[in-house]
């Protein structure tokens, strides 16, 4: 009697299986809509992407171009001379190095450099970033 | 102590006693992926640990990974700790989808999506060429798959081997060996698969269009774009944000400049390390009595007709976007909006020259090449929704 209930469960078990295994089965037209539908969104979203990467661009571009219109008109910035900001920390009395040796630093529009001293002091050239610029020295403190 | 009961002992625990021929035949095909990973450098980084995956969990008596486990409806994750062997404990990282999303974040942390942006009609072909995931849905069913099983196969058109793990250890878990297999070697196989396709598709001309260079992208538009993308894609499809949130998180971590520690350890060390785990737990899947199966051979062919379906697709409009824009675009780089970085687009590059020598298409394909990974990501999504 045992066994007869356990072939009656299992074979219940298996139709279900079957039937579970045969709803997942999917008929042609439901494969193809699935299909067709698939690829739309594929399609639909990196066109949405494609709009929006061309418009923020535009944006961008278009930003960054209007600035650089006001700008050109604007007179050319005077070279020198370029005021040294204290502090103005030398390793070493300028007056005692030599020519085109020195290493010297001096703040200029906010921003240390290290620079190369040509002439002394109180107006000499510097080299910033390989341009000699005519400085007026204000003070000068000693490490 | 009876020595003769040792050595009968011996012999009855080791694995020559135990081997069944399915085993034994297991082994030979991981050697002989070996020798294809190794001398003919087919995706070495991955098959290799494929390959040695599929080895070791075919060693009979090894009890290194436990399928059984792993095809219960409710899996118990503490057993898995207690019982399970070195590769069950690894495999949690496939189950639970962590692998192909931190890989998905080392691979957007080693793109520039720059060509992409700066030529955003290409991502016209990345959508088309996922072509071939569809069709091979469709012949899928057709020969007999349940749609789960269906969607897993068509993956592998997408040529992206972490998204097609992904939507498989989901869907079909049961097939995730065949179709990880399938979808690695044919992404190595690319430079063979492709060429015949694209010539087959193309005229001499076409193939000899020079495309004008590319604009340069701006940095604010290259930190824009992982984000919207974000926003966009995983609006429309939830189930994607886990593939795609880290793709665009790791490209967020390479483009936004403030990161470069985490971009480099995300690019190297971790993607080193989960591919080591993702491509021995996926081997070691592919179990003898699983994998010699008429459904193996099947899923090999359709993941092939996959490939070439997704090819197609992006030659197909990269002719109609030729075309349209009076001979400015080479169809070529359509094929590569197959995905598979950056190899598809080295192929149309290749191609490319080869008709005119003068020719370079490597940084325009990689324009379809990259938002591939998109489609097929946004594809997978797709599925999931449907069917997970």
């Amino acid at each position: 009697m045992n066994k007869l209930l356990v072939l009656a469960a299992s074979s219940a078990e298996i139709a279900d299986s079957a039937a579970s295994t045969a709803e997942e089965r999917l008929g042609m037209v439901d494969a193809l809509s699935i299909s067709g539908l698939g690829f739309g969104i594929v399609f639909a979203v990196l066109v949405v992407l494609m709009v929006f990467i061309t418009v923020m661009s535009a944006i961008l571009r278009a930003g960054k171009k209007a600035p650089k219109a006001e700008k050109a008109p604007a007179p050319a910035k005077v070279e020198a001379p370029v005021k040294v900001e204290a502090p103005v920390a030398a390793p070493a009395p300028v007056a005692s190095v030599p020519g085109g040796e020195a290493d010297m630093f001096v703040t200029v529009n906010g921003k240390k450099h290290a620079v190369c001293v040509e002439e002394k002091i109180p107006r000499f050239t510097v080299t910033v970033n390989g341009k000699a610029h005519g400085v007026d020295v204000e003070s000068v403190e000693e490490e | 102590m009876n020595v003769v009961e040792i050595l009968k002992n011996l012999w009855e625990t080791s694995g020559f006693a135990q081997a069944t021929w399915q085993q034994l035949v297991m082994i030979a095909i991981a050697c002989l992926l070996l020798y294809l990973g190794i001398v003919k450098k087919f995706e070495p980084l991955l098959l290799v640990g494929i390959a040695f995956g599929m080895l070791i969990s075919n060693i009979p008596g090894s009890g290194l990974y436990h399928s059984e486990m792993w095809l219960q409806k409710d899996i118990s994750y503490g057993q898995v700790l207690k019982e399970g062997g070195l590769v069950d404990i690894m495999y949690i990282g496939v189950k639970t989808g962590l692998y192909p999303s931190l890989i998905f974040m080392g691979v957007g942390a080693m793109t520039d999506f720059g060509p992409m942006i700066a030529n955003a009609k290409s991502m016209i072909m990345g959508a088309a060429a996922q072509l071939g995931v569809y069709l091979a849905f469709i012949l899928a069913v057709v020969l007999g798959f349940t749609g789960n099983q269906a969607a897993s196969i068509g993956i592998i058109g997408g040529a992206d081997g972490p998204t097609a793990i992904w939507l498989t250890k989901e869907l079909a878990p049961e097939l995730l060996a065949p179709i990880a297999v399938a979808a690695y070697s044919y992404m190595a196989l690319i430079p063979l698969i492709q060429p015949p396709i694209m010539r087959l598709f193309t005229s001499k001309e076409e193939r000899c269009i020079k495309m004008d260079q590319l604009r340069p992208v701006s940095k604010t538009e290259k930190i824009v774009f992982p984000i919207a993308v974000t926003i966009i894609a995983c609006l429309v499809l939830p189930s994607v944000a886990s593939l795609l949130g880290c793709l665009m998180l790791g490209n967020l971590l390479r483009e936004c400049g403030v990161t470069d520690r985490l971009s480099d350890v995300v690019q190297n060390a971790l993607m080193n390390i989960v591919t080591i785990f993702l491509s021995i737990s996926v081997g070691a899947t592919a179990i003898g009595s699983n994998f010699l199966a008429l459904d193996t051979i099947k899923i090999i062919a359709l993941g092939l007709l996959a490939f070439c379906f997704s090819t197609a697709g992006g030659l197909i409009f990269g002719k109609i976007m030729c075309k349209v824009t009076g001979g400015k675009i080479n169809p070529l780089i359509g094929s590569a909006g197959v995905s598979a970085v950056p190899m598809a687009a080295r192929v149309s590059q290749m191609e490319g020259a080869k008709a005119n020598p003068s020719n370079f298409l490597l940084m325009h394909a990689m324009g379809p090449n990259v938002s591939g990974v998109i489609g097929s990501a946004v594809a997978a999504g797709f599925l999931m929704a449907v069917f997970g």
